[in-house]
């Protein structure tokens, strides 16, 4: 390859078909991947909807659909980003960080193939709605296909971030449900935030998922009545934080990830 | 730093002190390595063998000193450094979950050898032809297409090395690569390594805990306490640290004793004679007594090794 930008394009691509081989040759993960945005909509979804649904004034299972939509994405690239934990355990990681290849670059194919993995959830929340007969539009299918890589690579870079602390592999399962966990409930995912006061409302603004919701909000609620009742902040908000959450996390991540390696 | 023309590695005064250590892992080394040299760096558990490969092969920072390998500066260039070296490490670095090729797939695509394309029937012909190619030599032609987790520690091995050459280095690292591996398994890499080091020249900096492994070596380093303690050829580091003797015993011990008397040796019957010259001839032809035990013992590197080590732990 002539040129280092080809080489370094050459290898973010390598490691991403790495991350989907790996996944497309592990049925458990797939299978459970497939079905954990099933249970969490069909279930919880159904459950609350049947109970609370007609006192909210706006379709809760819609709600759902693009919280869970989101989050999934958000949350299947965040994992396979901290995959990279258990590589660094398996002595894998020594392989790739060897190679003459931008550090950037290495962590970005992760992220990529990380990315490109977490679509395989969106295909159990689709046929989910579909068999729930949730209300959707042509449209969601641009709005998903817009959103997806906006909401995978964020993902991927809060794993990023996350990793750069965290190398112990049973330290990092723990703390890595601790981490999405809160923000499911705090994001506005599943269930409405933006009444949300004191302590509850600090945590709802610091967390980075929220911004994510909401610009997918944006997007699925435009022209809708229900968007200024959902939606809590401007898309120039939501963009900007979203950018800055990116690049930090990425940054900082990849370097203390990458000075790790070079301090076993 | 400059470089000598004919040294490939150059490394002067290399310090190398973890945090949480009070003394340094590297304690102010200097060596070089020669272009095609078969170099082998010795030296007991925690001697600093692995943190010298480590921080060479710029997995590993290091806290002062300079190093050049293959032209390039360690602290400026380490990318071009790592184009230009192939690694072995001490626990094998494969990704378990792919197929042996998969593997190598991925690796070429790292190093910008081959556009990554997600099927081996995608892949030019000329990688095809290649992987082929190593994979007959190492013996692994009926495996390149499964999984990792088939493959015993000995095929592992021979798959790193396959896929280390894939980019032809021109300093392959192998840092302690038959460590595990049974005695038919380490004979068998070692054919293969001889023979590729051979044919394609490449300089090779070893790391090994069998002795045996470094006596074909060209140039033997041995560390110790992160301190080098010598740097020799493997004859003359044999000559320097021990002497070559002879075993004589007879039934007629007091006659023998006595025909020994103006040479070096110790016992009491068998008697060990230090060798002065060359052969034992001369010894042998000087003497009338007839002898019921003849034994010529030359020094293996282990020896020297051992006795080197046994005198700076006296110390």
């Amino acid at each position: 390859m002539k040129t280092t930008f080809a080489r370094e394009l050459n290898a973010i691509w390598a490691l991403a078909g790495r991350e989907v081989t790996n996944a497309i040759k592990n049925p458990i993960f797939l299978i459970f991947t497939l079905f954990f945005p099933v249970i969490f909509l069909g279930l919880m979804g159904g459950t609350l909807s049947q109970n609370l649904g007609s006192a909210l004034g706006f379709d809760l299972m819609r709600f759902m659909f693009i919280g869970m939509l989101a989050s999934s994405l958000y949350q299947g690239a965040m994992n396979g980003m901290i995959s990279l934990v258990e590589d660094r355990e398996n002595d894998f990681t020594q392989e790739i960080f060897v190679s003459p290849v931008s550090r950037y670059s290495i962590m970005l194919g992760k992220a990529v193939g990380a990315s490109i993995v977490s679509f395989v959830g969106l295909i159990g929340l689709v046929a989910m709605a579909l068999v729930m007969q949730i209300h959707m539009q042509w449209s969601d299918l641009w709005n998903i296909l817009l959103l997806a890589p906006i909401l995978s690579m964020a993902g991927a870079a809060l794993g990023t971030f996350f990793i750069g602390f965290v190398q112990n592999p049973k330290v990092a399962g723990i703390a890595g449900f601790m981490l999405i966990f809160p923000q499911m409930f705090l994001s506005g995912a599943v269930i409405p935030v933006q009444n949300s006061t004191g302590i509850l409302s600090f945590f709802v603004h610091i967390m980075p998922m929220t911004y994510l919701i909401d610009l997918s909000r944006h997007l699925f609620y435009a022209g809708d009545a229900a968007a200024k009742v959902l939606i809590q902040h401007s898309v120039y908000v939501d963009g900007l934080v979203t950018l800055g959450f990116f690049l930090a996390f990425t940054i900082i991540g990849t370097f203390f990830f990458a000075r790790s390696e070079k301090n076993r | 730093m400059k470089q000598n023309k004919d040294d490939i590695i150059t490394v002067k005064n290399l310090v190398k002190k973890y945090k949480k250590s009070d003394k340094p892992a590297v304690d102010d080394i200097s060596f070089s390595v020669k272009q095609g040299e078969f170099f082998a760096f010795l030296g007991p558990n925690g001697a600093g063998k692995t943190t010298t490969i480590s921080i060479l092969t710029t997995t590993l920072s290091k806290t002062s000193g300079e190093v050049m390998v293959g032209g390039y500066d360690l602290a400026t260039q380490s990318k071009e450094v790592r184009r230009n070296i192939g690694i072995i490490f001490q626990n094998p670095s494969l990704d378990l979950e792919l197929t042996a090729e998969e593997n190598i797939r991925l690796h070429v695509s790292m190093y910008g050898l081959y556009m990554y394309r997600p099927l081996y029937r995608m892949m030019p012909a000329e990688y095809r032809q290649k992987i082929e190619q190593l994979a007959h030599i190492v013996g692994l032609d009926d495996n390149l297409f499964k999984k990792m987790k088939t493959f015993s520690g000995g095929m592992k091995r021979k798959l790193e090395i396959m896929r280390s050459l894939m980019h032809e280095p021109k300093i392959l690292f192998l840092d302690e690569p038959t460590s595990g591996l049974d005695p038919l398994a380490r004979t068998d890499l070692w054919k293969y390594l001889q023979k590729m080091r051979r044919e394609t020249g490449t300089t090779i900096f070893l790391t090994t805990h069998y002795l045996d492994e470094a006596e074909g070596a060209d140039r033997v380093c041995i560390i110790n306490k992160g301190k080098i303690v010598l740097c020799d050829t493997p004859a003359q580091l044999k000559a320097n640290l021990l002497e070559r003797t002879v075993i004589l015993d007879a039934d007629n011990r007091v006659a023998l004793e006595r025909e020994l008397s103006g040479h070096t040796y110790s016992g009491k019957g068998p008697f060990t004679v230090q060798l002065s010259e060359p052969t034992a001839q001369s010894l042998i032809q000087s003497l009338k007594t007839p002898l019921s035990e003849l034994k010529i013992h030359e020094p293996s590197l282990e020896e020297a090794y051992i006795d080197m080590v046994e005198i700076k732990e006296d110390q």
